[in-house]
């Protein structure tokens, strides 16, 4: 039997390893679901989401080695939920002032918007696979450990997905300014 | 997708990148369970997150007792339910009853364990009766009317046979050139009783009870026939302890089982005829009635010890309750229903004052139709149900509450029903 003090010290051992972990890849996630949720806040609340749900099953968790992959792919779920919600609710669409200024500045308004649009009709794990694939350098088969789907299932969501960004992206490409 | 538009939807991504996590996102997340000032949600959460082992065991006492609320809630409206809309059958007994397929069948009131307990093909079988052990039925079969015959042709024959439903094995016990008619259990279960109606045509029915030529006892174990010529006559018979009462058209015939013959038989009871006459189990109280096809006639309670009468109104078709006490029967509607509804009617000891508890179907006659076809009714084995035949099918009444309820729907057309009684206390 485990005394008392042995308890308390090992649990205290496994909270220092989750949080030290936790630091280490937490501007990673943040940044992750940032991409994919589209805005700050909402990256925030899914990071701080995911790292209540990584602690519950941190026991479970035999490698440590893994724990960056395991938190990824906790992090994807976690953002597919909030994509999931988010489509269920209204939104109003802004108009923006022809013209303006945009974050980064690498192209007009007018090419951002219009893949903002075609990017917010994606379903959302055709959203985080274009994600996972073109902005985090996922190979397919990393990506489906990612969504813990075969790779077959990510290559389909790839294409149906590219398919429907193409019109966006086929449009004249803008300089910068 | 070219290279190009590759390197727009990488842009364009890279542009929603938030940049390294928010100071507060980092301390609320590395820093707990110290108390630290973060957004108070995120630390509502997280301290909970990190208190899960405590409030595990909460949560599942919990859940756990939401659930047994929840099944107490259901359990309690199904119970609710159950006895605000369905009468109390007396558990777990059979019902056996001839079907208009020419077989005996057995059912549970709930519908379920239907199985047939005969199994012939070119003779019929009609009339079950349980023994009183609840083991045995003694069915009558009628040979030579084989299944998907019309429900009433000739018949050459007829075979009085014991069934035993567990074994589903079958034992003749007789076979007339006649129709053995009315055949039923002695109480102990050791004798037979029937009536030999010395006709092979079951139409002479629709003209009243058939003449009968003879009585006629059978010892079950033996096989033996006793003739009982004394009962010639009757047009019923019923056994009252260990004598058989014949009912004859305007008075009872007894004998003894035990010395059974043509000299043992006494009459009794004479009453105004042409009538009808059903004894109470215990043989103490009789119900008779004017043989009147609209049962426009009298009912009346006689006592057999005392000659008391007690005259309820018209009425008819009575039955006595297992414990003798009550008796229910059919009569005028009270406040006037439809013409071809009659009331159910229910007396009990010692006053016999008539309460209507409910009402029964009975079709106007028809053209050339000389007996008017009223339901025959029964007592189930606990004395708190009346059930009965219609054209539409099986019903039952609980007597305390006058709750009907359509007996299962594989009763309905069936033409005779018998409850297998409570097994022995």
């Amino acid at each position: 039997m485990i005394g008392r003090a042995t308890a308390t010290a090992l649990e205290d051992e496994r909270r220092a390893a989750f949080t030290r972990l936790v630091d280490r890849d937490l501007d990673r996630a943040y940044r992750l679901a940032g991409v994919i949720l589209g805005n700050g806040p909402d990256a925030e609340d899914a990071t701080h989401d995911a790292v209540v749900h990584a602690w519950r099953s941190f026991a479970g968790l035999r490698d440590l080695e893994r724990f960056d992959a395991w938190f990824q792919r906790i992090l994807v779920n976690t953002c597919r939920d909030r994509l999931r919600k988010h489509k269920r609710t209204p939104v109003t669409e802004l108009h923006v002032a022809s013209g303006a200024s945009v974050m980064g500045g690498y192209a007009s308004v007018d090419d951002r918007l219009m893949l903002d649009r075609a990017f917010a009709r994606l379903r959302p794990e055709q959203a985080i696979t274009v994600v996972l694939r073109f902005h985090a350098d996922l190979k397919v088969e990393d990506i489906a450990e990612r969504m813990g789907v075969p790779a077959g299932t990510v290559k389909s969501r790839l294409h149906a997905a590219l398919a429907l960004l193409e019109a966006a992206l086929a449009g004249p490409e803008r300089t910068k300014p | 997708m070219n290279d190009r538009q590759e390197l727009r939807l990488r842009a364009w991504l890279g542009a929603r990148d938030p940049g390294s996590a928010p100071a507060a996102l980092r301390t609320a997340v590395t820093s707990i369970p110290e108390r630290v000032p973060t957004r108070s949600r995120w630390r509502t959460r997280l301290d909970d997150a990190f208190r899960v082992r405590s409030t595990r065991p909460a949560w599942i006492v919990a859940a756990v007792a939401l659930l047994l609320a929840a099944l107490v809630v259901v359990g309690a409206g199904l119970l609710i339910r159950n006895l605000l809309t369905i009468p109390r059958f007396p558990p777990g007994g059979l019902i056996a009853y001839a079907s208009t397929d020419r077989e005996v069948w057995v059912v549970r009131a709930d519908g379920s364990d239907r199985r047939p307990v005969t199994h012939t093909t070119l003779d019929g079988e009609v009339d079950p009766h349980w023994s009183a052990d609840g083991h045995s039925l003694l069915v009558t079969r009628l040979i030579g009317t084989p299944r998907g015959a019309d429900s009433c042709v000739s018949f050459s024959s007829s075979s009085l046979v014991v069934v035993d439903v567990a074994a589903s094995s079958e034992r003749v016990l007789l076979t007339l050139d006649d129709y053995a008619y009315a055949a039923a259990w002695s109480p102990d279960g050791r004798q037979v009783a029937f009536l030999d109606v010395g006709i092979a045509n079951c139409k002479v029915f629709d003209a009243g009870p058939p003449p009968t030529l003879r009585g006629g006892l059978i010892d079950v174990a033996t096989g033996q026939v006793t003739d009982i010529p004394g009962g010639a006559g009757s047009i019923w018979q019923q056994w009252i302890g260990r004598s058989i009462a014949y009912v004859f058209d305007d008075h009872l015939g007894f004998v003894d089982a035990a010395a059974a013959n043509s000299d043992s038989l006494r009459d009794e009871f004479r009453f105004e005829g042409p009538g009808w006459a059903v004894l109470s189990g215990d043989g103490r109280t009789v119900a008779l009635w004017k043989a009147e096809r609209d049962l426009s006639g009298d009912f009346v309670i006689a006592d057999r010890l005392t000659g008391d009468r007690s005259d309820l109104g018209p009425g008819g078709a009575g039955s006595f309750s297992p414990d003798s006490g009550s008796v229910v029967y059919i009569g005028p509607e009270i406040g006037a229903g439809r013409a071809e509804s009659r009331a159910l009617l229910t007396a009990s000891a010692p006053g016999w004052e008539p309460r209507q508890i409910g009402t029964v179907v009975v079709p106007p006659l028809q053209g050339g139709q000389t007996v008017q076809n009223v339901p025959e009714l029964s007592w189930t084995p606990d004395g708190q149900t009346i059930y009965w035949l219609d054209d539409s099918g099986a019903h039952a009444i609980e007597i305390a509450t006058g709750l009907v309820a359509d007996l299962p729907s594989a009763l309905s057309g069936c033409v005779d029903l018998d409850w297998q009684p409570l097994p022995p206390s």
